[in-house]
């Protein structure tokens, strides 16, 4: 049971260290969220939507792996 | 560190739920940031339709300085005199305590962990009811000013 459309684990490790192409495909992924983040009162707002992706780009560079906590297993 | 399938996954899912959670607080923050800005501006046609505000001002210092009348206030066993008529009067309208913090603050310039200290509370509460009374003085202040 594996969910096939998240990102796969090699470009999100590309995507946090900064290679261009992989943070391409990574803000490609969410931009329909971003643009549904974006809207105001029904409407799309370009400001809102710049932001948003000028916020998620700067995080995306905080994100860790260590921080990541490896799954509990019970074995 | 490890990098079984399961890792990868982990990996793939935080990843995920971070970058949901980023985009969501983001929308949230750019939604405040417009509310706010559009509780601030008014419409210039508005304002000249209604004649709320003229485009230009005469300056008021040419006039004579009306007697200067003094206004006398109580706080923190001390007594203050202040030529502002409005101030004074907000002034007199804040709860006691709330009062004597601004006093302290603003005529005292002592600091405010020093004002939580005497009133017993932390320098954030303190802060706090500082920041209040003054929004206060300003909407009453403001008021008065529309009522003449």
């Amino acid at each position: 049971m594996r969910n096939e459309k998240l990102l796969p684990y090699e470009t999100i490790v590309q995507a946090t260290s900064g290679e261009p192409e992989a943070v391409g495909v990574v803000l490609q992924y969410y931009s329909r969220r971003i643009r549904y983040a974006a809207r105001i009162s029904g409407q799309a707002d370009k400001d809102a939507e710049d932001y948003i992706t000028e916020t998620f780009l700067k995080a995306l560079f905080k994100f860790r792996m260590d921080k990541a906590q490896p799954p509990y297993t019970t074995e | 560190m490890t990098c079984t399938e399961a890792y990868k996954e982990h990996i793939e899912y935080t990843f995920h739920a971070f970058c949901k959670i980023v985009i969501r607080n983001a929308g949230l923050t750019a939604l405040r940031t417009r509310s706010r800005k559009y509780k601030r501006e008014i419409s210039l046609n508005y304002l000249t339709d209604e004649k709320h505000y003229p485009f230009s001002t005469t300056d008021e210092y040419f006039k004579a300085p009306e007697l200067c009348s003094e206004y006398l206030i109580l706080i923190c066993g001390d007594t203050l005199v202040l030529s502002d008529e409005r101030l004074a009067a907000a002034l007199s309208r804040l709860p006691m305590r709330e009062r004597e913090m601004v006093y302290l603050s603003f005529f005292k310039r002592i600091p405010q962990h020093e004002i939580a200290r005497r009133y017993g509370c932390c320098r954030s509460t303190a802060g706090y009811h500082i920041r209040k009374a003054i929004g206060q003085l300003y909407e009453e202040m403001e008021g008065m000013k529309h009522e003449e």
